[in-house]
């Protein structure tokens, strides 16, 4: 049994008794086999078990004071705490904890939807609800809203908006939450917003209350337990229906992502997305399945990347494009219509571009967000260990796109790591959820080679500098890499950091709840 | 807004605890079409057949059925350690998710034909 640092075997003991007291002997796992589950499956470790992140122990309450409880028996003992709410983080860690001797206090038995209310178009749930389990509830009562999940959809709408995950439903998962419950440090219970009023009317409907905003205090953070969220929700559209618009010129790049963009500013499309399709076809840019044209590898493994003319007119000789803007709208089939009518008129402004529609969706037949467990993607991969994302954000310009690129390239290049140069040496990233934001998403898969892992994880951390020296900082980042991540918001001798640390130590002054999440350590076990 | 403490609480479908003792097959089936068919199944819609029926399939070459509903020679302790401790990109599965019930139950959904 791995005990958490600094804590005797008596103490953890008498510890495990009183948990088990406060929420039943069958909800405390300290058996090695029991707890080995916590261990993140898809670890950037993986040979290297000394230096893989691992509990002590987990423990799953079922209610709200039973949380409460075993906050206060780890204030009484020391023991650190680690929340998870379904424990799926993909790519960032999984169930595992940032500080191994951790206890996991694991949150999938409080799975209740509490409420969701058809007219006001918000629900309540607690942070053991998968995906899924939600998609399955609104089926069976028929509540017509989409389900904002990633893929797969076996994570936790409340986990995953505090790790501010993404959705092609609803973007940013995080900037649908309007309140949250919170168990504090100490055991006292906080509802944000209207919730701190007694009478909690209008939680759901105002995020704000009054005085400072306090939510986001507790998302990617180690402040509290959060064990209720409000999320506002999505209505299912009649239909959806896509768009591409492409051009072998580079000079119009930049005309059609603003058209696009100021079409997003204005509420009628809810995604767009920008890219470089020639740029892009030394793979698919998942590291799945390299396809394409040899030339291209061969341009980005140049130091200079190659020129705007040269990509043209590789473009022009393979027929691929330069240049792509995607748009979708979504809504009543009127409305999609007459939105993608007035796209191709804003397009047909810019000259030599090419608008094409995609197949639409009806949403009366079927709903292509629906959650499901599918390995699919992951086991489409070329290894079977999974991956961790370096995802950094950037600004939807041709400007930023080229920068970051060029880049992310030179580090790759630098690194002599022509697989990674391959297969990402170029990539438009995914869709820009957020309405001013894109995110690079580069997969760095994990092998059975313990060097080459170990190759991999240095180059994380040089992607991570070298992005971070230019501005584009990690929205979000595995375990291994939180205090790498934190490292790059240095504004004003990394202030921001500072700050947190303050109310840290200030709210959980034995450092027991998460050691390290997002960089944020206790004091007494803080670099100096 | 309802008062949290007079709502309804609608409970999902949570880790049972088998307090009769015996395996239900029936409930395994629930439980394995919750967790264990999108990948197991000859379902797939978003990027062909999923993984687990399709690396079963190229392993089998037609020996065995790749979709482990079907399979008559599983079993329990191999059912128990793949979904336990996974197996290559199949990841572990804890007792939160998945009791030693309901693995119990699912055993008995996947082992109801075997001779």
């Amino acid at each position: 049994m791995r005990l958490p640092p600094g804590v005797s075997q008596g103490d953890f003991d008498r510890s495990l008794r009183d948990f088990a007291a406060a929420v039943g002997g069958d909800w405390v796992f300290s058996k090695e086999d029991d707890v080995r589950l916590y261990d993140d499956s898809y670890t950037p470790f993986f040979g290297e078990p000394d230096k893989q992140y691992q509990a002590s122990a987990a423990v799953a309450p079922i209610t709200v004071e039973q949380v409460q409880q075993i906050v206060r028996i780890a204030n009484r003992y020391n023991i650190p705490l680690y929340a998870i709410s379904t424990g799926r983080n993909l790519g960032y860690g999984g169930s595992s904890p940032t500080y191994s001797g951790c206890l996991i206090v694991d949150l999938k038995r409080m799975n209740r939807v509490l409420e969701v209310n058809d007219r006001e178009a918000y629900m309540i749930v607690e942070p053991g609800v998968s995906f899924i389990d939600l998609q399955r509830y609104f089926d069976d009562h028929n509540h017509a809203f989409l389900v904002a999940t990633p893929d797969p959809g076996w994570g936790s709408p409340v986990g995953n908006a505090l790790d501010h995950g993404i959705s092609p439903v609803a973007g940013d998962n995080f900037g649908m939450v309007a309140g949250l419950e919170v168990v504090l440090p100490n055991g006292e219970v906080l509802r944000t917003g209207m919730g701190g009023v007694s009478m909690s009317h209008m939680w759901a409907n105002y995020p704000y209350g009054f005085g400072p905003v306090l939510h986001g205090l507790f998302s990617q953070s180690n402040l509290g337990i959060v064990t209720k969220m409000v999320f506002w929700l999505v209505r299912k559209p009649e239909m959806e229906q896509g768009f591409s618009v492409t051009s072998y010129r580079s000079e119009a790049w930049q005309p059609m992502i603003d058209a696009a963009q100021q079409m997003r500013q204005s509420g009628l499309l809810y995604v767009t997305g920008i890219g470089s399709p020639i740029r892009e076809s030394m793979s698919t840019n998942d590291g799945r399945q390299p396809y394409g044209v040899p030339a291209v590898r061969a341009l980005h493994a140049r130091r200079d990347g190659g020129s705007i003319t040269e990509w043209e007119q590789l473009g022009r000789d393979n027929h691929i494009p330069v240049a792509r803007v995607v748009g979708t709208a979504r809504g009543p089939a009127g409305i999609v219509r007459a939105t993608l009518e007035h796209a191709r008129d804003v397009f047909a402004g810019i000259e030599d571009t090419e608008l094409k529609l995609e197949k639409p969706l009806d949403y009366s037949q079927s709903n292509p967000y629906r959650p499901r467990i599918e390995f699919g993607g992951l086991g489409a991969q070329e290894t079977s260990r999974g991956h961790f994302y370096f995802s950094p954000v950037f600004k939807p310009s041709v400007e930023d796109l080229l920068d970051i690129n060029d880049t992310i390239r030179k580090v790759m290049l630098d690194a002599g790591d022509a697989d990674m140069l391959a297969n990402y040496g170029w990539s438009s990233g995914w869709s820009v959820t957020y309405p001013k934001a894109c995110m690079i998403l580069i997969e760095l898969l994990i092998h059975d080679n313990v060097e080459l892992n170990r190759k991999r994880r240095n180059l994380y951390v040089k992607l991570v500098d070298a992005c971070g020296a230019r501005g584009w900082a990690e929205y979000r980042a595995p375990v291994a890499f939180q205090s790498t991540v934190m490292n790059q918001y240095s504004f004003n001798n990394h202030i921001l950091l500072r700050f947190i640390e303050t109310i840290k130590d200030g709210i959980d002054p034995n450092g027991i709840l998460a050691p390290g999440k997002s960089g944020i350590w206790p004091k007494r076990l803080r670099k100096v | 807004m309802k008062s949290l403490a007079t709502a309804a609480l609608l409970t999902l479908v949570q880790p049972m605890l088998n307090c009769a003792g015996a395996a239900d097959a029936e409930h395994g089936k629930r439980v394995y079409e919750l967790w264990c068919a999108d990948c197991h199944a000859p379902t797939g819609e978003r990027y062909g057949l999923p993984a687990g029926f399709n690396v079963l399939q190229r392993r089998y070459s037609g020996s065995l059925p790749a979709d482990l509903s079907q399979r008559t020679d599983l079993t329990a302790a191999t059912i128990k350690t793949r979904v336990r401790n996974g197996l290559n990109v199949m990841p572990r599965t804890r007792k939160t998710e998945i009791s030693d019930a309901e693995l119990d139950d699912i055993v008995a959904y996947l082992r109801r034909n075997n001779p």
